[in-house]
């Protein structure tokens, strides 16, 4: 928390998404830290406190379900996560699931319906 | 004898053989043993009370002395003997004793029937002095007829001097069980079933001297006479082995008692006989024309013992005697005659059956076969045809007998071609190709005469094969093919032996005919009757040369292949596709079709079902994915189809349901085309996801704009106000410059992403064009409840948010639809989002699913807004109607149906909601 306002890791590849959705959950009273791959928010999440992570699936470097995995596996860390995925193949929400994701959207999520889940995801 | 009543008149005649032999008497030793052991059998339960006592009188000095005869005839008679027999005359008795026996009419005596020296005139005993003048009744006595010396019968009557008399057991019982037991006769068979000792008895001593139990005489017939003596012989009965031979006195008992008891055993008359032995005949002869020759053996031994348990039981409880060993011996004959002669026919049956499908079978197996033929040389030509490509060429053959060669048969020219004078075999130029052992070239002296319009070289090849010559192949061919193939000349010189090895083989093949044919030698070999195995051996090999050609095709077919048969079981099974079975790990033998099928294609069960049911109903095929990858990577789909049988074949075989030999599934290597695919398929995929995260980033750009353009409106509002907000808590505190800078940013970042959207578009366009074309001509029969069950799992997060539930109603079966998967699970998507995103909060959203006519049909509604009918008819149908976003997908998603065949209508109202039934066509 930072002052009273959860904070979010956004963890993107394209830099123009992760600028819009930091400027979005800033208004919408997030504290926010972004990053472009898994690597990048691995480093993040141990240097930060973080409440919650907005992860893409689809990411160079590290993907989401690699840093998914890093995180349930070897941080045992159980700070909810919300997956976006471009694909949306019941096959791979599976594996998401499986993985320790506590949401998966697949894009174009739209704001309200991504606002409404992390507000869910917070307050849980 | 006619072959139709062959059976039926063989066991007529064995039974009136049987039957008159019995009439005869040639089973009466047989039939006397078996009867005296099956008397011998008591009959468990209650026993009889015996109507005689016997009293037996000792030899002297216990014997009764003078005085004590009347004693003993007034003892009995106090005791309440019914009748009292002296089966003698008592010499020592008095004439009181005869003189009050004389005034009692139940007082019989016993004389002894005399035969005189020299006559068979009989005589009976004379009365003793002490009962001269008095009229006593009597009956003869004398030793019971035997058979084979055992005592069965006793006799009614006996001729004497002085006519006919009663024996003394007809004069106790009286005329009327003497007629009711003899059957005509002058004996009738005496009641031994009882067993020995089952009379009472008591010694006539101790009857004087200590008295009897009124009991034991009370109601009787008390027979008094002699016990048996060293001098007086016992009578060999039925009963010998349970002791010593009977006395006359227990034998007279036994009789008496007999007849008083009315316990005589009757014979069952012939006429009877006949009857019994009938039936067992026309019995046999039914259960032997289907058992074979150990279940016959069985059925045998069960009706023998049948007859002895039956003729037991029935000397016992209906006191008649039947010829058991006439029906045993009928039994053994009909068996012995009927089996084997069922046997034998059925050989002659299946030997002629055997030699006919024989026959048949190689006339199946083999066109009009080579060595059994007629001239074998048309089949050559085709073959040289077929292999070498020849300007002209004749064939020549040996004139048997002889050293010459004949021309027999010539294609693309004629015999008349035939320039060669020399027909001598031992000459040049045969003499030449014969030690070259190829062909050779026929340049000084042309074999054929010149052809104007061809140029060729001509050349004489000999055909032998094992060193044996067979004839000769001359041929013109083009000079310049020779040169341009190496190897011309070589495989000209393999065809050759070939053809000198069939022609050998046939040779041969006609010689082992013509012997075979000679029966003398057959004859003196013993082979005269090894036809049959000679054909089965022919057919035999036949069928084995040729399975092992088709399976040596088969496994050189690259594609792997199966075939199953409709009951499940694997019939064929190629090289290719047990190694890639293998490295699978399927094993296939293991499993039916339906298991292979979802084991290696990977779909469910039901699905699977149903597509070999179109396979098997309605002799369609279809092709699947082959889930797993072999080793090297490779993809492969399979091929379903049915194998097909005509008509004929299939009445033949009536193991051919549906006029299917089986299943096939041919694997086809579509690894290239996995390849070829491939990069396209990840282009699609590279730009999907650039779509999807553009989109995402233009609705997030537009969301800030919205809520930019919202601050903007505030600070206008707050300045034409003239309040000053200091400290604002709006969540973007800027100025105007600030948000002038923000909408530039947005506008530029929007125009970036659609820069990049018009560019992916761009380059997905030929793509879609080909892609669209080459999934409308894809239909398959496709599983919409699974594609639905995907639809609805995928969508119930976001119903779940709002509380909408998803009902679908549908029967446990459903039939799969005619449709192109992915656009159908597009569709059903996109009716879906439609449905929830018009439901209101909290409410349902139900799918109902039912089968009418051809068609599959999917009603659906939801308790919604709604919207104006004719704008929603528009949104879906007028495609220059300007849409919403969220009507986009589902106005390209309906668009497919009317090509599959199907129908799809979807209305709305305003504070109602949204209903509508899509129809597709079924498949069953």
């Amino acid at each position: 928390m930072v002052g009273g306002r959860p904070r979010v890791l956004f963890v993107d590849d394209d830099e123009s998404l992760r600028q819009l959705y930091a400027r979005v959950l800033e208004m919408a009273g997030y504290a926010v830290v972004v990053g472009d791959n898994g690597a990048r928010a691995r480093e993040l999440f141990l240097t930060e406190e973080i409440d919650l992570i907005v992860l893409d699936l689809m990411m160079p470097v590290l993907d989401g379900l690699g840093f998914l995995r890093w995180l349930r596996q070897e941080e045992q860390s159980e700070v909810p996560v919300l997956m976006l995925s471009a694909v949306g193949q019941p096959g791979i929400r599976a594996s998401l699931f499986e993985a320790g994701a506590n949401e998966v959207l697949v894009k174009p999520v739209g704001v309200s319906e991504l606002l409404a889940k992390i507000a869910v995801l917070c307050e849980a | 004898m006619s072959a139709s009543y062959r059976g039926f008149l063989t066991a007529m005649l064995v039974v009136g053989l049987v039957w008159a032999a019995g009439v005869v008497g040639l089973f009466r030793v047989a039939d006397g043993w078996l009867y005296d052991q099956l008397v011998r059998l008591p009959m468990p339960g209650s026993v009889p009370d015996p109507q005689v006592l016997l009293v037996e009188v000792e030899p002297a000095p216990d014997a009764p002395r003078a005085g004590e005869w009347l004693k003993l005839l007034e003892t009995l008679q106090m005791l309440g003997a019914a009748k009292i027999v002296f089966s003698f005359l008592p010499e020592n008795a008095g004439v009181d004793f005869y003189r009050h026996a004389s005034t009692r009419p139940a007082v019989l005596f016993g004389r002894s029937v005399e035969t005189t020296d020299f006559s068979d005139a009989h005589g009976l005993e004379a009365w003793p002095q002490a009962s001269r003048g008095l009229a006593l009744p009597f009956g003869a006595v004398m030793v019971p007829p035997a058979e084979y010396g055992i005592h069965r019968r006793a006799s009614v009557e006996v001729s004497t001097n002085s006519g006919t008399v009663p024996t003394l057991e007809a004069a106790v019982a009286g005329m009327d069980a003497v007629l009711a037991a003899r059957q005509g006769e002058a004996s009738f068979i005496v009641n031994f079933n009882q067993g020995r000792r089952w009379l009472p008895r008591v010694s006539a001593r101790r009857l004087l001297d200590q008295g009897l139990v009124p009991r034991l005489v009370e109601g009787r017939t008390v027979l008094v006479g002699h016990k048996s003596a060293p001098d007086r012989p016992g009578l060999d009965t039925p009963l010998n082995a349970e002791g010593d031979p009977m006395t006359l006195l227990e034998f007279q008992g036994y009789a008496i008692d007999t007849l008083l008891g009315e316990r005589y055993i009757r014979e069952s008359s012939n006429v009877v006989n006949l009857l019994l032995l009938g039936l067992i005949g026309l019995a046999s002869l039914f259960a032997y024309q289907w058992l074979g020759l150990a279940a016959g053996s069985w059925f045998t031994a069960v009706m023998v013992a049948a007859y002895v348990g039956t003729g037991w039981m029935v000397l016992h409880v209906s006191r008649v005697s039947v010829p058991v060993v006439e029906f045993i011996t009928a039994q053994g004959v009909l068996f012995w005659l009927l089996v084997p002669s069922r046997l034998a026919n059925d050989r002659q049956r299946i030997r002629q059956a055997v030699i006919a499908q024989a026959a048949r079978l190689r006339e199946h197996m083999l066109p009009p076969a080579f060595n059994d033929g007629g001239a074998p040389w048309p089949q050559l030509v085709a073959l040289v045809d077929q292999t070498l490509e020849l300007e002209r060429f004749v064939f020549l053959e040996l004139v048997p007998g002889d050293q010459c060669v004949r021309a027999v048969t010539a294609s693309r020219c004629s015999l008349g071609d035939i320039e060669e004078r020399e027909r001598g075999h031992e000459s040049d130029p045969y003499r030449r190709a014969i030690v070259a052992g190829m062909p050779v070239r026929l340049d000084e002296r042309p074999y054929l005469k010149p052809c104007a319009e061809c140029p060729e070289v001509q050349y004489l090849v000999p055909l032998m094969f094992e060193g044996k010559l067979q004839g000769f192949l001359v041929f013109g061919v083009d000079p310049t093919r020779v040169e341009a193939s190496g190897h011309f000349l070589e495989h000209v010189s393999r065809v050759a032996v070939e053809i000198a090895r069939l022609l050998f083989q046939r040779q041969r093949s006609a010689e082992e005919r013509e012997k075979s044919g000679r029966t003398l030698p057959r004859l003196l070999g013993l082979e005269i009757r090894d036809s049959i195995h000679s054909e089965i051996e022919r057919t035999l090999g036949t069928c084995g040369r040729q399975l092992h050609a088709t399976r040596s095709a088969l496994d050189s077919i690259a594609t792997a292949a199966v075939c199953y048969d409709l009951f499940g079981r694997v019939t064929l099974l190629n090289k290719s596709l047990e190694t890639f079975l293998r490295g699978a790990g399927i094993a296939a033998y293991d499993m039916n079709a339906l298991e292979f099928l979802v084991s290696v294609s990977g779909i469910p069960v039901r699905k699977a079902r149903r597509m070999l049911q179109q396979v098997v109903i309605d002799r369609s095929d279809f092709q699947v994915p082959v889930e797993k990858k072999t080793s090297e990577g490779e993809r492969y789909a399979v091929s379903v189809r049915p194998i097909i049988v005509n008509e004929q074949e299939a009445t033949e075989s009536s193991s051919m349901p549906f006029q299917l030999a089986g299943i096939i599934f041919e694997f086809v290597d579509v690894t290239r085309l996995v390849q070829l695919l491939r990069p396209r398929e990840q282009m699609l995929e590279r730009l999907q996801w650039r779509l999807q995260n553009d989109l995402e980033a233009l609705s997030a750009a537009s969301y800030l704009l919205r809520q930019s353009a919202q601050t903007e409106q505030h600070a206008e509002e707050r300045s034409e106000e003239g309040v000053k907000v200091a400290g604002s808590t709006a969540i973007f505190p800027r100025d105007t410059s600030r948000l002038q800078q923000d909408d530039l940013w947005l506008a530029g970042v929007i125009d970036e992403k659609v820069a990049d959207i018009r560019a992916a578009l761009a380059q997905l366009e030929p793509n879609l064009d080909e892609k669209a074309s080459r999934q409308e001509t894809a239909r398959e029969a496709v599983d919409i409840q699974t594609l639905l069950a995907g639809v609805i799992g995928e969508m119930a997060p976001q119903a779940e948010l709002r509380g909408v539930g998803i009902e679908v109603r549908q029967p446990a079966v459903v039939s799969l639809v005619d449709a192109h998967p992915r656009q159908l699970g597009r569709l059903l998507k996109a009716l879906v989002i439609s449905l929830l995103s018009d439901a209101a909060d909290n409410s349902r959203v139900v799918i109902e699913v039912s089968e009418r006519d051809d068609f599959v049909e999917y009603h659906f509604f939801n308790t919604g807004f709604g919207i104006p009918d004719d704008r929603l008819q528009a949104y879906l149908w007028n495609h220059d109607h300007p849409v919403t976003e969220e009507f986009r997908g589902l106005r390209e998603a309906v668009r497919p149906v009317d090509g599959w065949g199907g129908e799809i209508a979807l209305r709305s109202r305003v504070g109602v909601g949204t209903w509508g039934t899509l129809r597709l066509l079924a498949v069953r």
